[in-house]
């Protein structure tokens, strides 16, 4: 190839002004000035109802990941202070074998979110992967395996889940499995669907033309905005999928006593509702926390995927007029 | 292909030989076009839209799907892209061979490079990505020169950008450097200065001129044709209706509808451009006859009934 001189165009002078150092105000730092849209997070915190869920969804962090520290055992059974209101020693109370409700909160929040993100990581990695093959492969590969969706979507996923917990038998790594057989169909739908559009698009055919492997195009084209789209719907579904970890759980199907979990102290607590009500409260108000700020974080991440900074300013008080 | 063994010869770098394409539901895009482009020349394809440039470019490029119908033959660099039904000695290239001389082979540039550019990815990454579909891991300084080498000043920190933050023109230059990586000995442009203003895609051109490369040009624009190609192939539905050189289709044209594509072009001296009357057949109709009959004033019986081959460069019973 020969060289050629570089050469100004009209066109080409807003960035010729930044890039060539002989031009007035040209410098590095000001090309880098102009990389535009904030930070993910930037923009989160920018949106009204994305910093609620952040401070929300950090506040539960620190108190499930702190709060057994401050709080000691949640297994520790003193049957002398047994059902106790809430007091200093007792911030929650205790409950039917004097165990500290506070720490089984805590306790319970890691089981809750931990199991939801393992059952989210799940779903997604199974979904995805079906669903790239599925957007990839030839006519019947596809059709198979969408028909194979269509058969899993026609199911009500509680239900399967229930007959898969059913078989396996109860506790809380079965739950996870059936809540992943249950709920990856709708992943896979969706990541088919991404990806066929995606592969229409004008990088992808250059980058096939220039001779990039299939697969490399797939990882480097294809998955980043496969999966820009799911985490979105991913993290508008993690309250959802804590809801039914907290629900199978209460039905006790999922941790079983004496480990704590939302849903089994719900299930423990409704035996005592009349002489203890601060038993129902804290796990029913733990996880309408966790869900509310999920789905916020949740909205959030949806409205600025796509949005300018600028029309995420305007969103500002989004939170305070969802609710009024 | 166990070897991509590129080495110049005297044989055209490109060789199309009647090639025939046919899309599912009947449409008959190209209809039997022969084209040789030799190493170092520029060959622009023009005509309407409709007559089948894109999809000699796909061909070329082994990218028309699996429900397209083709026939005939075409070898870039002495490698089978299409074969002849029956040339069981020199079969069509495989997937795996046509990735491999994709790139290596035969390099592309986009109409549009917004689209063609993954905006996610700096446009260092873009160029990077042409060495690396080959196993080649280059140096970013070798990325930077390849960038400055086309005329993107600061490539070091204007390679670090986004495309949207790129101009078109620049970005267009930046896929040609991508297109270039290896140095293929065919460059195949399909229209790369659409999206580009006059100056700008004369530039562009220029860049694809002095690559070095043998260029398969798809066009609309006869000026820019006018300055840079050294041949030109007139298409109209599906065939080569004049072939010649640039200077002599376009200062004295012999086929009436490469007389009347530069009648439509604005032209200094030539009064107010003369649009052509009609609409060019669809691409399912199989009447037999030259396909400009029904628009052409010179047309006789002969011309409706009998298809004129090409010969001399011109495909017409009148010249």
């Amino acid at each position: 190839m020969t060289s050629s001189a570089p050469t100004h165009r009209p066109d080409d002078d807003a960035i010729a002004s930044q890039a060539d150092p002989s031009r007035p105000n040209a410098s590095a730092a000001s090309i880098r000035s102009t990389r535009g849209r904030p930070s993910q997070l930037r923009r989160l915190w920018i949106h009204g109802g994305g910093r609620a869920g952040l401070v929300l969804l950090l506040a539960i962090a620190v108190a499930i990941l702190i709060g057994p520290l401050l709080t000691g055992e949640p297994n520790t059974t003193n049957l002398a202070d047994k059902l106790v209101g809430p007091s200093v020693s007792h911030p929650l109370g205790t409950d039917q074998f004097g165990r500290d409700q506070l720490a089984r909160i805590a306790e319970g929040g890691r089981r809750s979110i931990g199991a939801a993100i393992v059952v989210l990581i799940g779903i997604t990695a199974v979904g995805v992967t079906i669903g790239v093959i599925a957007g990839v492969s030839g006519r019947l590969v596809d059709t198979l395996l969408m028909r194979a969706v269509d058969v899993m979507l026609s199911l009500p996923s509680l239900v399967l889940a229930l007959a898969v917990v059913g078989i396996l038998g109860p506790g809380s790594r079965n739950l996870v499995l059936a809540l992943i057989v249950s709920s990856w169909a709708y992943y896979a739908r969706l990541s088919r669907s991404c990806v066929v559009t995606v592969m229409k698009r004008g990088d992808v055919l250059a980058a096939r033309l220039a001779g990039v492997a299939r697969w490399r195009v797939i990882i480097s084209h294809v998955l980043p905005t496969v999966l820009a789209q799911i985490r979105i719907v991913a993290s508008l579904d993690l309250g959802g999928v804590i809801v039914s970890l907290a629900g199978l759980s209460y039905l006790g199907l999922g941790t079983q006593p004496p480990d704590a979990e939302w849903g089994t102290m719900l299930a423990e607590s409704r035996l005592f509702f009349t002489a203890a009500p601060w038993l129902l409260v804290a796990p029913a108000l733990a996880t309408i926390v966790v869900v509310t700020a999920t789905n916020l974080l949740g909205e959030a991440l949806r409205d600025t995927a796509a949005e300018s900074s600028t029309t995420i300013t305007r969103r500002r008080g989004f939170l305070w007029r969802s609710l009024t | 292909m166990a070897q991509l063994d590129l080495a110049p010869d005297h044989s055209p770098v490109l060789r199309i030989e009647d090639l025939h394409v046919t899309y599912p539901g009947g449409a008959w895009a190209v209809r039997g076009i022969d084209l040789d482009i030799r190493a170092d020349e520029m060959v622009a394809i023009i005509g309407e839209s409709g007559c089948g440039k894109t999809t000699v470019a796909r061909s070329v490029l082994g990218m028309l799907g699996p429900r397209v119908g083709t026939s005939g033959s075409i070898t870039v660099s002495g490698h089978r892209v299409l074969a002849h039904l029956g040339e069981r000695d020199r079969p069509k290239a495989s997937e795996r061979d046509l990735r491999r001389l994709r790139g290596r082979g035969i390099g592309y540039v986009a109409q549009d490079p917004y689209s063609a550019c993954n905006p996610l990815h700096c446009v260092r990454r873009h160029v990077e990505e042409a060495w690396r579909a080959h196993r080649m891991r280059p140096k970013r300084h070798e990325v930077y020169d390849s960038l400055e080498r086309i005329g993107i000043a600061n490539a070091p920190d204007a390679a670090e950008q986004y495309p949207h933050e790129w101009s078109g023109g620049m970005l267009q230059r930046a896929t040609i450097a991508a297109a270039n990586a290896h140095a293929p000995p065919l460059l195949v442009a399909d229209e790369p200065t659409t999206a580009l203003d006059s100056a700008v895609a004369s530039t562009v051109l220029g860049n694809l001129r002095s690559s070095g490369a043998a260029v398969l040009l798809i066009s609309h624009s006869l000026s820019l044709v006018a300055g840079h190609a050294d041949r030109v192939a007139v298409c109209y539905a599906g065939r080569v209706v004049e072939e010649g050189a640039t200077a002599e289709i376009l200062d004295a044209p012999r086929h009436p509808y490469s007389a009347a594509l530069l009648a439509a072009t604005p032209r200094r001296g030539h009064g107010l451009p003369q649009p052509l009357p009609g609409q060019p057949p669809h691409p399912s109709e199989k009447a037999p006859g030259c396909a400009f009959a029904s628009r052409c004033r010179e047309a006789t019986e002969e011309c409706r009934n009998t298809t004129p081959q090409l010969r001399d460069g011109v495909a017409c019973f009148h010249r």
